[in-house]
């Protein structure tokens, strides 16, 4: 029961993250290499911010343990992540992509010119890091609690529940307010959108700043549940995320927010339960990081369009067709 | 600094620019000509080292030295591969040729197979999809290649038995020869087998079929409408750059790292490859050895300046400065000159000769960088001239 | 009576709840000229995509040469010889307009991966192609900008290009979109005049798309008029030009 509790909040965790990648990827179409960089961007901030929470004074040295436990007065320090992730993430739309958008880059220009941005960040990262050396040093836990007999810990349950709030809020922001539904416009076609007088600047900033705060969110809430990521240095656990990141947002179908949702939880739990699994049987749990890619791969083979584009309706008219059920063929549906 | 260590510097530097050349002229056959991002490059790569390390542990010994191979991973491997086999391959150096030529040969080969695996998944879908299905094959590899031992070991670094060049210097200048011989052989090897991959792509592109590479990249759609199978042509690329970057990781494992390691083909590679093509000439062979050159030469030069960081000024970020400069080139290339410095050529198939013979015009294309840099001098002199 | 070069028979294509084109059935008979108008998004183009093998149709047949094409994909069609235009060029721009039109051409033996390295195996028909290439460009009037980089020529200039990439690979029906759309009278008339010269001389087929139908009516054999995906009228352009549904069409949008 814990681990599978661990294994959901894992999958909103990653949820959060790559749900940043997709919502911004449905206006811009840029498959963002350093979306991984706004992730640690979050995880090295929290670690800033609680330190600073504690007194810089005392977190140098090795003596300290745990300074940045999660507790729940520390959640205002997850709200400024947010902000900070997704300041970085507007920041480097506005002086990277859009210029390049304008000009009509390709969107392999635009990946590629991803990738410069991702060794930046992550340089700028590595003089951080490396100047506050005591950043590194962290292996962060939370508060636990225990309902009903079993233990479950803060961060576990601010990732259940801001991917919750995170969905709900989004559904209402793309459904209810204009900027919401403008986005949508400049997904379904930017050219028309532009045409009517949307400003498809103000619509791709929003999505931006949104998408990195997600990220950086995200970020942190992974970084408490996995812990650092071992031999390589904290800067990197972005990048060490990004493939898995990828891959719940191919397997939702890249560009759909619900479909990167379902996609991040089935992840999450097949993820864990192949690594605990692996560990059973004596061998690297770090095989598991097999499964994303693997799936990844699948899904492009098979249904490019992700778990978006699976013709829901149809597929369940053929499943009573076979079962002998009359069912009434749906046209095009989709999640 | 004395001549000696100088010149050694010098040929140490050149060697390392001709093992990157080798590996970006193989990306741009990709990238350059048929616009395929391959994300995967370091798992291609990764296909010629671990050939090579299971040609030289476990196929090699049997084959040129007549004893029993070790497989990497047993209890017993270490001590017979450090106290039997490598001595014997130390003894013997036809047989380090016979295990380097056998891996480029057979690395080359699965690579090229690999290749058409990897790519076919979304070989039909848009360039970024492609992109990341080739980086997440490129780390299926990867975790294969940590957690199945009897290929490369795991984890740690294996030695590999790298082609013997004393013995050429000796066959030359008889006796021991100087190190800094035995060094330039090395080198010259590596700018050969630089020319040979020149000669190949160079014959390969100038024909229709490197017309049809670029067809298929600039509008894929109208490519099929005029018979252009683009599934095909992008699978073809695939091929040979995946062959070139298979025989590269050969080169890459036994002659420049001497050495494998699965944490050598990292996603970090593939981007530094990357780079060299961006900054060289997207589409040019010969940018893309200048981009392996110029790469070469951040990468000793960050190394450099990473230490006297570290050691004088106890600074440890030192060694991150590549990734600043890999940074910064990429987004200057695709803001300032997305053809790179030396932009592609046309195809000069035997119809070009045919068009200035019939027509007298020469086709047109982008001018390379010095003839706008020579044309923005002039326009600037004259400028001078007439304000004189 | 010509036989017909291409059968579309009763063609189905939705796109979710759209229905793009919705049960067309028509021919081209050989050695003709046929018209296919319409108003904006009434399906035109939707049909091309679908007889050039770039949708799959939901229903319906289409015969081209007495053999069925549906299902094929456009590289395929195109080998039996159907080629098709595009609306908006769609050059191969870091090409010549010269290469552009000689990398049309069919069967290159250099094309082939392994033949490529090989010159003397290609290098005739390679020079041949190069004579017809010019040949075309002669045709269609590109002579002055053939070694301009395809990108930086007008975009009449690029229609032409596509008309000329069309003969290049010597197909027999050339399916053309808009040919003359966004080009000035006079060259609209030139365009037309040449392709029934290709029609006469080279006994080739052509099945247009277009707007302007005081140039097209001049020219063509008989027109197809769709609306919302159907045929809503056929015949002759004298007797289109007359039919109250058609001018109903055009006026009341």
């Amino acid at each position: 029961m814990e681990f599978l509790i661990y294994s959901l909040a894992w999958g909103m965790a990653l949820a959060l993250m790559a749900s940043g990648l997709s919502f911004y990827y449905a206006v811009s179409k840029v498959a963002n290499f350093a979306h991984g960089e706004y992730v640690s961007v979050g995880v090295i901030a929290y670690l800033f911010l609680v330190g600073l929470e504690y007194g810089l004074d005392k977190c140098r040295g090795f003596n300290i343990v745990n300074y940045a436990m999660l507790t729940l007065d520390k959640l205002w320090i997850i709200a400024a992540v947010f902000i900070i992730g997704g300041l970085v993430a507007a920041a480097s739309f506005v002086v990277v992509f859009w210029p390049l958008m304008r000009r009509g880059a390709s969107p392999l220009q635009l990946m590629v010119v991803s990738i410069g941005l991702m060794f930046i960040l992550r340089f700028i990262l590595y003089v951080v890091a490396s100047t506050f050396d005591w950043l590194t040093l962290p292996s962060p836990q939370a508060t636990t609690f225990n309902v009903a007999g079993v233990r479950v810990n803060l961060a576990e349950v601010l990732a259940m529940i801001l991917a919750v709030i995170a969905t709900v809020s989004i559904a209402l922001f793309t459904t209810k307010t204009l900027l919401g539904i403008s986005m949508r416009a400049v997904a379904d076609n930017p050219d028309l959108a532009e045409a009517s007088g949307i400003s498809s600047f103000r619509v791709q900033l929003v999505a931006w700043f949104i998408g990195g705060g997600l990220a950086a969110v995200g970020g942190v809430l992974m970084f408490i549940l996995t812990g650092p990521p071992g031999e390589r240095p904290i800067v990197e656990i972005g990048w060490m995320n990004l493939l898995s990141i990828f891959a719940a947002a191919t397997l939702g179908g890249l560009g759909s927010f619900y479909g990167t949702l379902a996609g991040s939880i089935i992840l999450g739990l097949a993820y864990n339960q192949v690594a605990a699994w692996l560990l059973d049987i004596g061998l690297d749990p770090q095989l598991a990081l097999a499964v994303p890619f693997s799936v990844t791969l699948f899904v492009l083979l098979f249904m490019p369009q992700g778990l978006a584009g699976v013709d829901w309706h149809g597929l369940l008219a053929r499943v009573q067709k076979k079962v002998g059920l009359r069912g009434g063929g749906g046209v095009g549906g989709s999640l | 600094m004395d001549l000696s260590s100088l010149l050694e510097f010098i040929l140490q530097y050149l060697a390392v620019a001709g093992v990157y050349s080798l590996l970006a002229i193989s990306m741009n056959v990709e990238y350059g000509w048929a616009g395929i991002p391959n994300f995967g490059k370091a798992a291609f790569m990764a296909v010629g080292g671990a050939v090579a390390a299971v040609i030289a542990t476990q196929i090699g010994p049997m084959l040129f030295l007549g004893i029993e191979g070790a497989v990497p991973g047993t209890l017993e491997f270490f001590g017979r591969y450090n106290g039997e086999i490598l001595p014997a391959y130390s003894q013997n150096p036809l047989a380090t040729w016979g295990v380097f030529i056998l891996s480029a040969i057979v690395g080359g080969a699965i690579a090229a197979l690999l290749g058409v695996l990897f790519t076919y998944p979304a070989v039909r879908l848009r360039e970024d999809y492609l992109a990341i299905a080739l980086l997440m094959s490129a780390q299926l590899i990867w975790i294969v290649l940590r957690t199945v031992k009897p290929i490369m070991g795991g984890t740690m670094s294996l030695i590999l038995p790298s082609p013997d060049f004393k013995c050429i210097a000796a066959a030359i200048v008889g006796g021991t020869p100087p190190k800094i011989l035995v060094e330039a052989i090395r080198t010259g090897f590596i700018w050969l087998l630089v020319l040979g991959y020149l000669l190949y792509v160079e014959k390969l592109m100038g024909s229709p079929f490197g017309r049809k590479l670029r067809i298929v990249r600039d509008d894929e759609v109208a490519a099929e409408a005029y018979g252009k199978n683009v599934v095909r042509a992008r699978l073809e690329a695939m091929v040979v750059g995946s062959f070139l970057a298979g025989v590269a990781g050969a080169v890459y494992a036994l002659i420049h790292l001497r050495s494998v390691n699965p944490d050598n083909y990292l996603p970090d590679i593939t981007f530094m490859v990357l780079t060299m093509v961006l900054v060289g000439g997207v589409g040019n062979n010969i940018g893309s050895v200048v981009g392996g050159m110029v790469i070469a030469l951040v990468d000793r030069l960050g190394y450099m300046i990473g230490t006297t960081l570290a050691m004088s000024y106890g600074v440890s970020w030192g060694g991150y400065l590549n990734y600043l400069v890999y940074g910064v080139a990429i987004i200057l290339a695709i803001f300032f000159r997305p053809q790179g410095l030396i932009p592609e050529k046309p195809v000069k198939t035997p119809a070009w000769k045919v068009y200035v013979e019939l027509t007298g015009r020469r086709p047109s294309f982008i001018q390379p960088i010095w003839t706008r840099i020579k044309r923005g001098v002039g326009r600037v002199r004259s400028r001078a001239q007439e304000s004189a | 009576m010509p036989k017909n070069l291409l059968e579309v028979q009763n063609v189905y294509k939705y796109f979710g709840g759209i229905r793009a084109v919705d049960g067309v059935s028509l021919t081209v008979p050989e050695n003709s000229i046929v018209g296919l108008i319409g108003p904006n998004g009434s399906g035109k183009t939707t049909l091309f995509n679908v007889i050039s093998g770039y949708y799959k149709p939901d229903r319906g047949r289409i015969i081209f040469d007495g053999k069925d094409i549906t299902g094929l994909k456009p590289h395929e069609i195109y080998r039996l010889g159907l080629v098709r235009t595009f609306q908006n060029p769609r050059m191969w721009k870091s090409l010549t307009v010269f290469e552009n039109v000689i990398g049309a051409a069919r069967d290159q033996k250099g094309e082939s991966m392994v033949k490529a390295l090989f010159k003397r195996l290609w290098r005739k028909q390679e020079e041949d192609y190069a004579r017809q290439a010019l040949h075309w460009i002669d045709f269609t009037g590109l002579d002055p900008v053939s070694h301009m980089l395809s990108s930086s020529i007008s975009g009449g200039q690029m229609k032409l290009t596509e008309l000329a990439r069309a003969l290049m690979s010597n197909a027999k029906l050339i399916l053309l979109d808009e040919p003359a759309a966004g080009v000035n009278p006079t060259l609209a008339r030139k365009i037309f005049d040449g392709i029934e010269r290709l029609r006469r001389e080279y006994k080739l087929t052509f099945f247009i798309i277009e707007h302007r139908l005081e140039v097209l009516f001049d020219y063509v054999d008989y027109v197809y008029v769709m609306h919302r995906g159907r045929i809503v009228a056929e015949g002759r352009p004298q007797e289109v030009a007359e039919n109250p549904i058609v001018v109903d069409i055009y006026l009341g949008g």
